[in-house]
């Protein structure tokens, strides 16, 4: 195991987790000293009947302020003070997230205006502005990928003035997280494939990357561990409850791994690929992961083997000899696609041409791809990827992706 | 490994700053908290070795004032918390610094109780109460001098037993500059109470993958760096691994309940003037073999933990915990090679044999596992009185 010269570490979220994870609220609140909190949550969530879930499991021991449940998927700066306020008026004084990215987001915005009076959350933006504690808030996932019950980013954006404001501060991590199988039981088989391999590739970039340290590569390692036991496996059967709660503290592992050594160059192209054609995140980052293997490899040869271990398990381990470790890790990535892809009927994309927006229709149209490598110019994700990246790079990156072929090893800069 | 599959919590609150001039980032992460004025307590050895003009010129030109008390004494008592108290409110500190391990941790938990509340709080936490204060920033600088419990839940003054979350320090400093060679036998048993918190939490019924991967972290660099460092004790990356492993070996150790091992050593160190983490050295073979015998999916992987995934994936499955107990009988021969007047058995602490009745009891006392029956710790026992490494 390597000691970086220097490295900082920092996950303060407790975690709960289990089967009936979610009976243990009402006493980690009282903990936090807080009796009346306000869930969190948008339309679809409550819609499967998982906020009936934690209403049930808390019914006898809480008093509920009041639920939100219409927090919509691309939530703003309007839906944060509106939520605010009934935060205020209902007189709550914790907050339970119950969601996936975006719920958890508002719930960060929420947290900064109640806790610090704002009535401009702009003051807040950037780095160090929050200098104390915010109230309770309890982050209970309901897809196990993003891994931000774990994180302490927030975004939050302004519609009307075209802002995106990003908060960034130890003061915006749950407190708390819940990971509870029952809350990824109705997670349909696509959705369940990409959020896990969204979590994956967070893990495999922690692993890589140019900042990992030794905790970091330990949660990364147990993080990778669990979803290669366990992704395929709940693909193929979503009913599988034990498989359930292992991705669950997978994504919140990944986490934990990626915010503490940050990620590269597939996720600097999976939000170049998103914000310029709509693509959920999860699926960009399954597409991606084997293009950042093999564009990084040379740069990273043996930390990339080790990650056959974890993957493959003993015996493919000890079998394969050191050189051909990477071979065999890229190989896995791109096999867990096509598995992927079988157990999920076929809606698991294994590359970007076969990527369908909402009405069928493809959603990355070929020619789209110099606007998606101009996009990812300018994305900061990039600075810890091990190796540099032009537009031209990322333009030969993204075209093997979508056709779903090898790297050209004679393009890739050495 | 990875795969437990039980209901569990896991809380590490702690944020590590480890490496090169990372003392120097201190007063940033204080003042992040909100504090400007801190306390660092030390002890008189530590500060004779020059460790506070360390700290002074790395907090150079920050806005930091620093008091420091360097009088704390191997065993700091209610009286001193006190008197300190007076100390840190009459001077208008607002944080408290710990400079080395064992007492100076303990007292800084304490006095951490004490200024965040009234004095009184102490009496109140140790009869089982919970603080309801949040207590004021709390920064260890841990060396390889410890006690096993600097960044756990954990304090002890005198009579008094304290265990609270709220106790974990905020912030870990680990500095080449506060993480000096010690002597061999020191670091030694710090190296083999890591172990000892590693293997027990890799062996734990109630392991979960938070715990294992930091039982992991611990186990690995302590394999690749205890001889290293005791051969040659300059090694200074070998030096920072070891007190790295020490804070990831006690967060898997405060996640789960303490193991017997663990119990035993304390008990035993007790009634001789030995380091705990050397005693342990001496059981831990004898428990390895007991657990060996139930044929444990956690047993088979403590190979991995002990011997690294190459190690690990190169030997059969039912080859795997005899692997890993000779790989930790191979360290402990080599080790008491390195050290001198390193115990051979716990005959040779000066305990007869007629004592170990008593800590068979103490042992199953504090069996919070409770898979343990007196008669496996009376094994454990008469074992490493017997045996001589």
């Amino acid at each position: 195991m390597d000691l970086p010269g220097y490295y900082e570490y920092y996950c303060g979220v407790k975690i709960i987790a289990g089967h009936d994870a979610l009976e243990k609220i009402p006493g980690i609140l009282q903990d936090l000293h807080a009796r009346r909190p306000m869930i969190v949550t948008d339309k679809g969530v409550a819609g499967a009947g998982l906020v009936d879930i934690v209403l049930q499991a808390v019914k006898d021991e809480l008093v509920i302020g009041a639920v939100a449940d219409d927090v919509p998927p691309d939530s703003d700066l309007r839906v944060v003070n509106r939520l605010a306020a009934l935060y205020r008026e209902k007189d709550c004084d914790a907050l339970i997230a119950v969601g996936g990215g975006s719920v958890m987001d508002t719930a960060k915005g929420i947290n900064i205006v109640v806790s610090e009076g704002a009535d401009d959350l702009m003051k807040f933006s950037g780095a160090g502005a929050l200098k104390r504690p915010l109230k309770p808030l309890v982050a209970v996932p309901t897809t196990a990928g993003t891994g931000s019950e774990v994180t302490l980013v927030a975004v939050v954006k302004d519609h009307e003035r075209h802002l995106k404001m990003a908060f960034v501060s130890y003061f915006l991590l749950p407190d708390v997280s819940i990971l509870d199988s029952r809350m990824t039981l109705s997670l349909p088989a696509a959705i369940t494939a990409a959020t896990g391999m969204d979590a994956m590739t967070h893990a495999v970039e922690a692993y890589y990357g140019l900042s990992k340290n030794p905790l970091s590569d330990a949660t990364a390692l147990a993080a990778i561990r669990l979803i290669s036991g366990n992704l395929v496996k709940v693909t193929r059967n979503p009913s599988d409850r034990e498989a359930r709660l292992a991705m669950a503290n997978a994504a919140t592992l990944a986490g934990m791994a990626f915010s503490n050594s940050m990620v590269g160059m597939v996720h600097t192209l999976g939000h170049a690929t998103g914000s310029v054609c709509g693509v959920p995140h999860g699926v960009c980052m399954a597409i991606l992961l084997p293009y950042g293997l093999e564009y990084n490899r040379h740069k990273r040869e043996a930390v990339m083997g080790e990650l056959l271990f974890p993957m493959g398990g003993s015996d493919v381990f000890a079998g394969t000899s050191k050189e051909h470790r990477t071979d065999r890790v890229i190989a896995y990535v791109r096999q867990m696609n096509q598995d992927l892809h079988d157990a999920s009927g076929g809606r698991h994309a294994r590359f970007f041409k076969e990527v369908l927006d909402r009405d069928g229709k493809p959603a990355v149209a070929r020619e789209r791809l110099p606007a998606i490598a101009r996009t990812a110019l300018g994305d900061g994700s990039i600075f810890y990827n091990p190796e540099e990246l032009d537009y031209d790079d990322f333009l030969m990156v993204l075209e093997a992706a979508w056709e779903g072929i090898a790297l050209d090893p004679g393009r890739i800069r050495t | 490994m990875f795969e437990s599959q039980r209901a569990y919590a896991f809380y590490s609150p702690t944020k590590v700053l480890s490496g090169n001039k990372a003392l120097e980032n201190l007063p940033v992460e204080l003042d992040g908290m909100n504090a400007v004025k801190p306390l660092i307590l030390t002890t008189p050895g530590l500060s004779a070795r020059g460790m506070e003009k360390v700290m002074a010129s790395a907090f150079g030109d920050s806005n930091l004032t620093i008091g420091v008390f360097a009088g704390v004494p191997p065993l700091p008592d209610l009286m001193l918390v006190r008197e300190l108290y007076g100390f840190y409110r009459d001077n208008g500190y607002d944080a408290i610094i710990a400079l080395g391990g064992g007492p100076v941790m303990d007292t800084a938990k304490a006095l951490n109780i004490a200024v965040s509340g009234r004095p009184e709080d102490l009496e109140v936490l140790a009869a089982g109460k919970p603080l309801t204060k949040k207590l004021r920033p709390l920064a260890a600088i841990p060396n390889l001098d410890l006690s096993g419990c600097e960044m756990t839940r954990y304090a002890s003054l005198g009579p008094l037993s304290l265990a609270s979350p709220a106790l974990i320090p905020d912030l870990m400093i680990i500095d080449p500059r506060t993480v000096p060679a010690e002597e061999r036998k020191t670091m030694a048993a710090t190296a083999l109470m890591s172990m000892t918190q590693a293997v027990e939490a890799c062996l734990h019924p109630g392991r979960n993958p938070l715990t294992d991967a930091y039982a992991y972290g611990a186990a690995r660099f302590i394999m690749e760096n205890i001889l290293a460092v005791l051969r040659s004790p300059s090694d200074r990356k070998g030096r920072l691994a070891l007190a790295n492993a020490a804070f990831f070996a006690q967060t898997s150790f405060d996640n789960l309940a303490p193991g017997v091992v663990y119990e035993l050593g304390i008990a035993i160190s007790r009634s001789c003037q030995t380091k705990p983490g050397l005693i342990m050295g001496l059981l831990l073979p004898h428990f390895l073999l007991l657990e060996m015998r139930k044929e444990t999916a956690a047993a088979k992987d403590l190979y991995l933990f002990i011997g690294g995934p190459e190690a690990f994936a190169g030997t059969a499955a039912e080859a795997s915990s005899r692997k890993a107990l000779d790989r930790i009988v191979e360290v402990l021969l080599e080790l008491q090679s390195l050290v001198t007047d390193f115990p051979r058995s716990i005959r040779d602490l000066g305990i007869n044999k007629e004592d170990l009745e008593g800590l068979v009891a103490q042992g199953s006392a504090t069996g919070v596992r409770g898979e343990y029956d007196p008669q496996d710790i009376r094994n454990i026992l008469e074992k490493a009185w017997e045996t001589r490494f």
